[in-house]
């Protein structure tokens, strides 16, 4: 049944089957509503955007025997009356106002019942606004270990509505939940709707307390305890960077031998291809289709690893305290504190960067993120780096008692964060200004996660990779290929040995053609055909750029081309016969590739969390208009330092 | 005087929430109430934002927030 | 601020509100209300209110749903529980409550019925036809106060004629009825002998 079900949910539409019932769950952020509608959904549900705008959302079918319910997890929100475009979505989506969504039949009120007193106040606004509601409390347990007391029937009782306790880390309640949300015709409804302001809501809010003999739980001293170290100014900010360096180990020290190992099952594939007789169908499915896949496969592990840790730190509590400590930090750039999570993962990948702007509440501050996340020096640009410093800097060379080629690799990380920093300042200044919007953050106590719950969201985000980003890495790999391989030339490649083939093949290939076009673009860069090959090739993955610049000049392992490239000359044109890889070009190369938008995943992945191509369009035009100014007044500023 | 002048440890009462229509309303269901006691917790390493603590829960304001909410030092 | 919350009541019309235990002095069919109340039974939105313990049953008139009224009746309940002084209820066998077969207090309540549908139907409707109104202020120990509104306050014709169809109507279902009095305007809160004669206003017909 499961994998029945499973199918069901990866087929777009299938949850917006009209006659099933809708039930919306709403409640405030931390109030345990992703945990609840993990536990009703498990692995069927769908995450996107809601249609025309950049807000999560979430819908699945219900798991256990009652698939006819539709649940959708609607944004966080601490009130349906919104002040900021985000939470408009929800108050929209609620009355059916939002086009191409249908208004749901019953809300399921998801209230932390520590905080039941704030809560009341969502509670009767969903109840003014007439809607069918049953109420979830979360967090029983927690209240009961807080010396705090809550009588659920009599809440009910005293509300009109039903309510369901649920223990989100164990799953105690979910199945009285299932079965009340199989039968919202039932649903008993208030007599009365409730007041939404002033003292009157005050007055109701306190007798239905007094009624549900609610006692408020003391304040988390556990949690008081260790806010005291991990928000202290001195070791917060000591434990904040430990945190974050133990974050970065895990995902380049865990991930990369997994990564290796899916590289080398790939290369096996690859292996067992080249045994194929005709070499175009051998090259087609070994590096083509089977290098396609891998190169898609091989940034799985990083992204499920990363995923697990945003979801394990954001369930923990740990996330709201790192976005407190970088608060003022980010205010700078007009951002928030939660917005630092995202910069940080785009170190290892924007991809998972862009992703994780999810977390961020205000759509604008998502955007400005967004564009600009893809100038963090990801670990595709390190291969490129590494290989262009060291045709800048010769071997040994030093500042002081520094490396002087680490010297270099560190200062273009600096100039890419330090750039993300003032791009999201500038959009955040000009077309994402948002002056309106306050500021809050809750601080929840710290909790153990549900495993269940983590796991299913590094599911969740991996579902994604796989169905819209993957395919567009294997799209982008397999036309790269076919352009660098074709037309074949199996009569002048006669006698060749391997490496010149692949050499004269690529010399005349479409790729060759198109570097050939584009070359007056990239001329004043000092780029020649073969570079702006490269930069094709580029646009699948930057890392890429290295072995097809090793193939396309003719290096004896296209995988460490320093050697050949060294010796590249221009091979027509004004500069015929001079050196390629002179320092102005080198350096014009190195700063092109800090900042141009030249990776399709990220492009897809921002079309797919932007929900439309007009951001993705403006971030390839900034960064590349910033790439090639920059790589021009870069090569200048060298020519003009060495004398040149 | 405002929130944003509690010190941390202080405990105060809400006298009023000003500002914006709109973040006066976010303020109030937040649980910024007139009549709710509100004690400042601590205060970020670079001096902004602080967390604040209402009956069982803690959240935390930027200075130009808290600065709409008026308490009564208690 | 007296905290409430509504519960169903033991009819469809009625929601008991409930309130912290002795919030108001007295138990059983109030008879006199504080203003913002007694404004809720003028306008027709109230019939009955009976005191309990810890609850206030509130019965709406005829043709009222809780869904539009709610909310008013809400302030206006919240209101009047801020001024227990002046809730009054029927004396003889009042803290039994609403009992239909004890006392007056039953009776009264019949009357009070009665005297609703009545002016929701053909007296109402003959003193709306005039361009006036007539609104139900109490009932206690068998005497209906109605209150004149509109053209029909201070008429002698319209208070006669109108007089006549309530009283004669509700005799016919309440045989406890003792008379049936008409107060002036809200403003006017002594009651006045019935029929009135003289002090005419000069503008009415």
């Amino acid at each position: 049944m499961t994998a029945d079900c499973h199918g069901t949910a990866g087929s777009s539409g299938a949850v917006d089957v009209r006659d099933r019932t809708r039930v919306a769950l709403v409640g405030s952020p931390n109030a345990g509503k992703t945990s609840v509608f993990n536990h009703l959904t498990g692995l069927r549900a769908k995450t996107g955007n809601y249609p025309g705008v950049t807000v999560s959302r979430s819908v699945g079918t219900m798991s256990g025997g009652s698939e006819d319910v539709v649940v959708e997890d609607l944004p966080g929100t601490y009130s349906l009356s919104p002040v900021s475009p985000d939470e408009e979505v929800v108050s929209d989506v609620l009355a059916g106002r939002h086009p191409g969504v249908p208004s749901p039949d019953a809300l399921a009120l998801v209230v932390d019942a520590t905080t039941l007193g704030r809560s009341l106040s969502l509670v009767a606004e969903a109840m003014a606004l007439g809607h069918r509601v049953a109420l979830v409390v979360t967090m029983t347990d927690e209240l009961s270990s807080r010396g705090g007391r809550l009588d659920l029937s009599a809440l009910s009782a005293a509300l009109g509505v039903p309510v369901v306790g649920v223990v989100g880390s164990t799953g105690l309640g979910i199945d009285a939940l299932r079965d009340l949300l199989a039968d919202v015709g039932t649903w008993q409804t208030a007599v009365v709707l409730p007041p939404v302001e002033g003292p009157e809501l005050d007055s109701w809010t306190e007798s239905v307390l007094t009624a549900a003999d609610y006692s408020p739980a003391h304040a988390d001293t556990r949690t008081q305890r260790v806010d005291a170290v991990l928000l202290h100014p001195v070791w917060g900010t000591v434990v904040f960077f430990a945190v974050m360096f133990a974050f970065f180990q895990v995902i380049f020290a865990v991930a990369a031998p997994l990564q290796d190992l899916v590289q080398a099952g790939f290369d096996r594939l690859a292996g067992l291809a080249a045994q194929i007789p005709d070499p175009l169908l051998a090259g087609l499915v070994g590096n083509g289709v089977v290098g396609g896949v891998g190169a898609a496969l091989v940034f799985l592990p990083q992204i499920m690893l990363l995923f697990l840790l945003i979801s394990l730190l954001e369930s923990v509590g740990y996330m709201s305290r790192a976005a407190f400590l970088m608060d003022r930090v980010m205010a700078k750039t007009g951002l928030e504190g939660r917005a630092f999570v995202s910069m940080l993962s785009s170190f290892a990948c924007a991809v998972p960067g862009i992703m994780a702007t999810r977390t961020i509440p205000s759509s604008r501050d998502r955007i400005a993120t967004i564009m600009a996340l893809p100038l963090m020096t990801c670990s595709a640009r390190l291969p490129v780096f590494i290989l262009l410093t060291g045709l800048l800097v010769p071997a040994g060379g030093a500042v002081g008692p520094l490396d002087l080629r680490g010297v270099v690799l560190f200062g273009l990380y600096l100039l890419g964060g330090f750039s993300s920093l003032v791009v999201a300042a500038l959009f955040k200044a000009t077309a994402l200004r948002d002056h309106l919007t306050p500021f809050y953050m809750e601080m929840p106590p710290y909790r153990l996660p549900s495993m269940r719950s983590v796991l299913v969201t590094m599911w969740a985000s991996a579902q994604v990779f796989l169905r819209k980003v993957a395919r567009i890495i294997f799209a982008t790999t397999m036309v790269l290929w076919l352009l660098l391989n074709l037309p074949v030339r199996p009569a002048e490649t006669e006698g060749m040995d391997a490496t010149r083939a692949t050499t004269y093949t690529l010399e005349h290939s479409y790729a060759a053609q198109v570097g050939h076009a584009i070359e007056p673009v990239f001329e004043p860069l000092g780029f020649d055909w073969r570079i702006d090959v490269g930069l094709l090739g580029a646009l699948s993955a930057r890392e890429v750029f290295v072995s097809t610049l090793g193939q396309v000049s003719a290096a004896q392992n296209p995988d460490d081309p320093q050697q050949a490239l060294s010796q590249a000359r221009y091979t027509d044109g004004d500069h015929e016969g001079e050196r390629v890889f002179t320092p102005p070009t080198v350096v014009a190369l190195l700063v092109f590739f800090v900042y141009a938008l030249q990776c399709m995943s990220t492009i897809a992945v921002m079309r797919r969390e932007t929900n439309s191509w007009r951001w993705p369009l403006v971030a390839v035009s900034y960064m590349f208009v910033l790439a090639w100014g920059l790589a021009f007044v870069a090569r200048h500023i060298t020519q003009a330092i060495l004398g040149a | 005087m405002t929130l944003s002048e509690l010190a941390p440890g202080a405990n105060a009462l809400i006298t009023a929430v000003l500002g914006e229509p709109a973040v006066a309303r976010r303020l109030a269901s937040l649980g910024f109430r007139p009549g709710t006691t509100v004690s400042c917790v601590r205060r970020a390493p670079m001096g902004d934002p602080t967390v604040y603590r209402l009956r069982s829960f803690e959240l935390c304001l930027r200075r130009r927030e808290a600065g709409h909410i008026i308490v009564e030092a208690a | 601020m007296i905290p409430i919350h509504p519960l169903p009541g033991p009819d469809p019309r009625t929601v008991r509100w409930k309130m912290p235990a002795g919030t108001l002095p007295v138990r059983g069919t109030s008879c006199s209300v504080p203003s913002s109340l007694a404004d809720t039974y003028a306008d027709g939105i109230v019939a009955r209110t009976v005191i309990g313990e810890d609850y206030l049953d509130v019965t709406l008139g005829e043709n009222r749903s809780w869904r539009e009224d709610g909310a008013r009746v809400r302030v206006a309940v919240l209101a009047a529980l801020e001024q227990p002084e002046a809730w009054e209820v029927a004396p003889a066998g009042a803290d039994t409550g609403a009992s239909p077969s004890v006392g007056e207090p039953a009776d009264d309540a019949r009357l009070y019925d009665a005297t609703v549908a009545a002016l929701a139907g053909e007296v109402g409707e003959l003193a709306r036809s005039h361009g006036g109104a007539i609104e139900l202020d109490s009932v206690r120990d068998g005497v209906v106060t109605v209150r004149m509104r509109g053209a029909c306050n201070g008429c002698p014709a319209a208070e006669l004629t109108l007089h006549a169809r309530l009283e004669r109507q509700l005799r016919e279902t309440c045989p406890d009825l003792r008379e049936v009095r008409s107060e002036g305007t809200k403003a006017g809160r002594g009651l006045l002998p019935w029929p009135r004669v003289g002090r005419r206003p000069a503008a009415s017909r």
